[in-house]
Parts: structure tokens; sequence; C-alpha cells
């Protein structure tokens, strides 16, 4: 449904209510949240001293000594409406296997998704899912509940904040939630909306790999230029960031939303599948059972070579029946080369988009557990010419770092200051399916870009906004993030009306657009809250698809724009046929009238270099007739053509 | 010609001199850290108001926006280009009567005759080889040019008066002209290494 904004009257769809901060419900420190897709932590400044003089920002452990929750949710049945929450963490995860329906995992992959941007990966989601109302947010269908996913991550952050305030001995509902780099607008603010409900004020979202910075670059031990290599269990993560003194800068961020630990194990598992003999009895297996038994084994596999072992075997066994291959580090690491240099085409992408190269970069914090496979330490090392550092527990150092961001906004960071970017460019729709682009990718927030629209007829009275996020140059490739609909402008001659849209990233990386009436004064002003939210996956591939198509894309971009360019010179041309028909030859009419001919022919044929060189002709054949009223006309029009390009 | 000063620069709190040359940009640097920390809306008191955050985050990005405009000498010369465009229609328009070089003109003719339609020599693959490392020393060569056509384009704006803030630009007619070209001829031969890519 696109978001309407009305320019006639002051009715303001405003932010104000959801911004309204009662300063004095503030409680306790800020917690620094790591809200992730297999495990969840929380950190904070705590004492270390008996005075509390000191403090020492911690990840904190529950009353069982558990400092990593597992982001598991059990669902129990309940007679009421109400859905029951009955475990959360290590309990919940403990019944995945005895109650698989009703023991919630993975939801984060949920969060601020539609059905249809889950499409994909259906197979590969354990329980049911449903639509919201609006078609907005996919729901979970447990026994006779739905359940939204923003609830579950709210169970999460809810046991995680009790966790904090046992510890801490105060209440505590302030909070910083990181979020992977690449999440949108609809994901972050599912985040924040799973925050609100369990009871916390979400100060800021951040990203994983720009707090895992902040918490490696604190005591200013390393400063320079650095990259966060973040490879977890689905996903990949690069940051590269500029540390001085007590300035955090990321330059840039790249990344891979199908590429962690789980891809490891797939290629293992196929390694060994393709090995099994034609008339083994494990072929004849319900294919989903090997697979899973496959899976399980690669999995046991790239954990031990990745300790000690350097040579064994990778056995399947099933009722009765076994099969063993022997598998040694090298053999492993061969299938698992494609998937290091995927990792690695991101980091030079990233630097690349920083404009620096590899020697600029002076260290890497390897983050996220499938960075303890010994082959991925040792090509990143390779790849950046220096050894990467490990020093940091990599899964503590998320919550740590947004634990820190706590301590900045609270005024106990002197004076530290992190400047994260924006992940994907922001442009809007123009003519002929082209996209502008307002916001470039890696931009630092918060950021703004202003655009200004007029009334092209007295009786227009509305106009349409299309907001794009995605590196490509037509609309059809990038991912829709909202329409907007600016109405209620009164009648007035052509060009009257100057309305000023604004669209501003705020340092949470969530758009808010804001229209003004330049002659009445009137502002309007709306936070984006897209139809539906962008998938990881789109987002990525869009990234990964804008490399490998920027050529076509660009002849298609250079075609659009030529277009509108020819259209200009067809219709000053048809204007001059008119105006000099009485004063030069016939012979020289006909040329130029032939010249337009084909001019329009190629207009039609699609291909730039024809165009151009029609064009070209034309304008030369022109020259001769008429050369004052041609070059003006055609100047004119190649006016507006440039003015779009810049 | 007089122009206002372009919105990023006010922004940026900075006349045209901060801009000239790579030294300056750096200069141009320190000056953007030093006023993001003037304005940064993290660095306020965790009670400012309401108001006092949007001004902050307003400004913020603002001064992001405009430093991402002229932190380089490329998308400097575009903005300030299109700037005087805007505010000077009459006066100037960014016209790229573009002439390649006879050289690189001939070559890119016999290129287009050799692959349209047909399939290609191996000569002819040489030959295009040739002609992209021709057109790449071309735009190394343009970039260079630009940069000192800049810096006397931006080292001739005047300032009326430093003290009003809204200041105007005298604009140098003759160097405006040699950016504008110089800027029309990168742009045309990244057209051609893209029309290029094709035959490969």
């Amino acid at each position: 449904m696109p978001i309407q904004i009305d320019l006639g009257n002051s009715l303001s769809n405003s932010t104000q209510s959801a911004q309204a901060k009662k300063k004095s419900e503030r409680k306790g420190p800020i917690l620094g949240i790591d809200l992730g897709t297999t495990n969840s932590l929380v950190s904070a400044p705590i004492n270390t001293n008996a005075d509390g003089e000191e403090k020492k920002v911690s990840v904190i452990a529950d009353s069982n000594g558990r400092k990593i929750l597992p982001s598991v949710v059990l669902v129990s049945d309940s007679k009421n409406e109400a859905v029951n929450f009955s475990k959360v963490g290590v309990e919940a995860r403990d019944m995945k296997a005895l109650d698989p329906s009703n023991a919630l995992y993975s939801v984060k992959r949920l969060m601020g998704r539609s059905l249809k941007d889950l499409e994909s990966e259906l197979d590969e989601i354990p329980y049911q899912l449903e639509n919201d109302e609006l078609g907005a947010q996919v729901k979970i269908k447990a026994g006779d509940k739905s359940i939204s996913p923003v609830e579950v991550s709210a169970e999460i952050l809810k046991t995680l904040k009790k966790t904090a305030e046992d510890a801490l001995g105060e209440e505590c509902n302030q909070a910083i939630v990181t979020v992977p780099a690449y999440f949108d607008d609809a994901q972050r603010s599912a985040t924040k909306a799973a925050g609100r409900l369990a009871g916390l004020h979400v100060l800021r979202v951040i990203n994983e790999p720009t707090a895992a910075a902040l918490a490696y670059g604190w005591s200013n031990e390393h400063p320079g230029t650095v990259a966060i290599f973040d490879l977890g269990g689905g996903t990949f993560d690069v940051s590269i960031l500029k540390i001085e003194s007590n300035t955090f800068e990321v330059l840039s961020t790249s990344g891979d939303t199908h590429l962690g630990g789980d891809d490891f194990d797939r290629a293992l598992a196929h390694w060994a599948e393709v090995k099994i003999p034609a008339e083994h009895s494990f072929k004849k297996l319900d294919p989903s059972l090997l697979r899973a038994l496959l899976l399980v084994e690669a999995e046991r596999v790239k954990i031990a070579l990745s300790k000690k072992e350097s040579e064994l075997n990778f056995s399947l066994s099933h009722k009765g029946d076994s099969l063993e291959f022997p598998i040694d580090r090298a053999l492993a690491e061969k299938q698992w080369l494609g998937l290091t240099n995927r990792a690695l085409d991101c980091c030079a992408r990233a630097i690349d988009d920083a404009r620096l190269s590899i020697g600029d970069i002076q260290d890497v914090l390897l983050v996220g557990g499938s960075t303890r496979i010994p082959f991925v330490k040792e090509k990143v090392s390779k790849f950046f010419g220096k050894t990467a550092n490990d020093s940091i527990d990599p899964d503590e150092v998320v919550s740590l770092g947004a634990a820190l961001q706590g301590e900045i906004l609270s005024g106990r960071g002197e004076d530290r200051l992190l400047m994260d970017v924006v992940p994907l460019s922001l442009g809007i729709e123009t003519v002929g399916g082209a996209v502008s682009k307002l916001i470039l990718r890696n931009s630092t927030l918060p950021v703004e870009a202003r655009e200004m629209y007029t009334n092209h007829a007295p009786e227009q009275n509305a106009f349409d906004l299309h907001i794009l996020q995605g590196e490509r140059e037509l609309v059809k490739d990038n991912r829709s993030l909202a329409r907007f609909k600016l109405r209620g402008l009164t009648p007035a001659p052509a060009g009257f009306h100057r309305i000023e849209v604004l669209f501003r990233i705020d340092a949470n990386g969530i758009l808010n657009v804001r229209a003004k009436d330049l002659r009445s004064g009137k502002v309007h002003e709306i936070e984006v809250r897209p139809s539906f939210g962008i998938t990881d996956d789109e987002l990525m591939s869009m990234l990964e698809n804008s490399f490998e198509n920027a050529e076509s894309d660009m002849s298609a971009r250079q075609l659009v724009d030529l277009k509108v360019e020819a259209e200009g010179v067809i219709r000053a041309a048809t204007l001059t046929i008119e105006n000099v028909k009485d004063k030069v030859s016939g012979e020289e009419l006909a040329e130029f009238k032939a010249r337009l001919v084909d001019l329009k022919n190629a207009f039609n044929s699609n291909s730039w270099k024809q165009l151009r060189d029609a064009m070209d002709e034309i304008e030369a054949s022109g020259k001769d007739i008429a050369e004052l009223q041609m070059n003006t006309a055609i100047s004119s029009a190649l006016k507006d053509k440039d003015a779009n390009e810049v | 010609m007089k122009i206002q000063t372009p919105s990023h620069f006010e922004s940026l709190q900075c006349s045209p001199f901060w801009a000239l040359s790579s030294e300056d940009e750096k200069n141009l640097k320190t000056h953007f850290m030093k006023l993001t920390r003037q304005f940064h809306p993290d660095l306020l008191d965790i009670d400012a108001s309401d108001e006092e955050r949007e001004e902050a985050e307003s400004k913020s990005s603002a001064i992001n926006a405009a430093y991402l405009k002229l932190r380089d000498t490329t998308a400097r010369c575009d903005y300030i280009l299109n700037e005087i465009e805007k505010q000077k229609p009459e006066e100037f328009s960014i016209k790229e009567k573009v002439k390649l070089p006879m050289e690189l003109s001939m070559a890119y003719f016999e290129i287009q005759e050799e692959f349209d339609g047909n399939t290609p020599t191996e000569s002819g693959r040489k030959a295009l080889n040739e002609f992209r490392s021709e057109l790449l020393e071309a735009s190394k060569t343009e970039s260079m040019k630009l940069a000192e056509a800049m810096h006397s384009l931006e080292g001739r704006l005047e300032i009326v008066t430093s003290e009003h803030p809204s200041l105007e630009w005298e604009i140098n007619q003759e160097a405006l002209e040699k950016v504008a070209a110089i800027r029309g001829l990168q742009k045309y031969l990244e057209r051609i290494l893209i029309d290029i890519m094709k035959f490969q």
C-alpha cells in the first residue's frame, strides 16, 4: 500500500510519539545486546571495585554462570488467547529434537520479512509460516497460535534484560542492539520493535562488525586502518575502519548473506555424497535423511580438522550400514577454496570502496565462530599480507562493542565517536525506468539528500515518489523500499509549487522522508514503513549482480539517457523543418528530412551506437541548412539531458 | 558571472580555497572531522531535548552529504558545474561538444568496422586491446588536466564578503569552459570504454 503524505492540510504523519522519551523513566546502565541467529549475549559496564567508582564493560553471565544464551524459545500450549513462552535458551534448545514445531530458533532470519521475501528459503525453515494481515511480516504457526518473529525476539531480549538486572541488582531499560551490516530498514525497525516489546528503550541499532571494531580499538592500542572479517554461521560481513585516537570511522562495508559455516559443512557433505558407490544401500535412503546424516558428520569433521587432527575418517552409519572415507586437511581445504575466495572477493570490493589498497590495511580482526577454521585464518592472512588477529573472543566481541557504544551515548565514552555507513545506495525512480541515486552506499551516517519537485500542470494535485535500494541502474533490478504519494496540492500555474523532499538516513540506518511545501512552509514528516522488507539474499545478490552486470546496466542506462536526448533532437528537428521550409532549397530540405527518418528508425533500433551516429548526422546536416535555429534548438534539448547526467 | 555559494560549501562552512590541491583535500578532511565532532548527535548530553537532537542530526547529515560531494576533484567538479548551470542557465550550459583526438577517432571507427556483426580476427582483438589501453591512457591524462583546471577555476573564485553568510562566487569564464571541456571529454572516453566492452 503506498504511503500518502497530504500536503494540503497540516495532517502530519509524525514520528513524535515514537520518539517521545520520558527521561525520568530511564533506568540503569545501557545494555549492549548481540541478538544473534544462533546465540545471544548481553554486556554492560560493571563495577570493578567496591565503591562503584570504576567500571569495566563485560559480558554478563546468568545465575548458572552461562554467558551464551541460545536464541531458541519454546512455546507451550495454553488455554487462553495469549501465547505462552515457557522456556528460553539452553532448555528450549534441548527441546528442539523432542518438540520441533514448538521450539522456535533462527527467527532472526524472519525479522521484517514477508512470505514473498522468504520464498527461496522456505525449505530450510522448519516451521510453518503465514503472512500477517497486511502481508508485510510473516508469522509463525505454532499449534493454534500465530506468533510474530518480533515477539519471539522480544522473549530473548527479556531474558537477557533479566540476566543483566539480576547481576547488576537494578532495573535496566535501555539498550543498544546489534544487527548485520546489510540489514535493511524493515529489519532494523523490526529489531527496534522487539526491544520495545521487551520493555527496552533501544537507543541505537548498530552494525555487528562495527561493534566488534569498537571493542577492539577501545583502548586505542591499535590505531590505524583495520579490516573486520566477520564469518558467522550463515553470513559474512567485512568492514574497513579507520581508527584514529578517539574516532572510529567506517570507510566501507560489504558482505555475502549466503556464506557462513553452514556452507563449509555443505561443501564437505557434497564431497562425501558423490563418493557413495551407486549400488550402496545409502543410495536408497530417504534423500532428506541422507542429507541430514551427511551434514551432521560434515560439521563434526570440520570441527575436528579445525582443532588438531590433520587426518580422519568421514564416517556415515545408519541401521548397521556404514561407510568411511578418509579425509585430511588438504582435501577438505580443496572443497572450501571457492567459499573462501568469495569472502576474499568481498574484502577486495570493500577495500576498493574505501578508496584504499590492500597494503593500507594495518590489521585484520577475525570475528564469528567460523573464523576458527585454520584454512580461513590462513587465506585471510595471505590475502592481507599479515597474520590475522584472533586475540578477542569471536563470540563475545560484538556484545561488548554494543555496550561500549552505550558508554559513548551516556557520555562516558571520553569523547570517542563512532561514524558508521549505509550499506546500500538509496535512489528514486525517474523517467524511463531509470534510478537516480540520491545517497550512495558507504555514505557516512547520518546523511541526507534533497530533491525539488514542482507541478507540471495547473490541475496536478499530487505526485508519486518511488524509493529504491540497490546498486543497479534500472528500477526493475533494485529493491522497492517504499512508494509515496504527495497529494493535496492546490491548483496553481505549472511550476508554481516548490516542494522540497528531504531524505534522511539516521544513525540507526533508518530512512525518514520529509516533504516541505516552500510556498506555504508546511512540513510533513513520515518514517518509512516499507510495505515489505528486503531479503538478505536479495540485498546481497543485488549488490553482487550490480558488479557482474555493471557493464550491461551501464549500457542500458546510457541508452535510456540517449533516447531522452534523441527525443529532444527529434522535436527540435521537426520544428526546424517547419521554420525553414520556405528558406532553403528543396534538395537540402529533402536531405534533412531523410536524416530525420533515419534518426526515428535508429530511435526504435535500441542500439546506442546507431542512435548516436544518427544524431551526429542530423546535427551535421542541420548545420548546412539552418545552423542558427538548429543549434539553438538542439542545444536547449541537450541541456536537460546533461543536467540529469551529472 | 557571479553565483551564490553552492549549499554544500556552506554546510562545510568553507570557501573554495579549502579545495585547491591534494594537500588541501587533507585539510578539508581535518576540517570535516572537526565539524563532525562539533555537531554529531552521539556527542550530545544524554538528556538533550528532542529539538537539540533534531538540530544536531540535521547539521550532521548536511555536513556528511556535503563532504561526499566535495572530497575529491571529480565529484566536486560535477557538483560545481551542475550548480553553475542551475543558477545561471542563460549564461552557461554544460554542453558537451566533445571532439575525440584524431588517432582515437580513427581507431574507434576501425574497431567498429572490424567487430560490427563479424567474427573478430586475431588482429582485430589485438587492435581492440590496444585501443582500450589508449583510452585508459587518455583518461589518465584528462584526470591530471582536470585537477589542474579545477585548481585554476577554484583558485580564481573570489569571495565577495567573508562575513556575510550567503557568499557569492565570481566565476572565471575561461577557466570554467576549460573545466567543462575536460570533464566532457572524460565522460565521452568513459562511454566509449563501456561501448567497446560488448566486443570482448
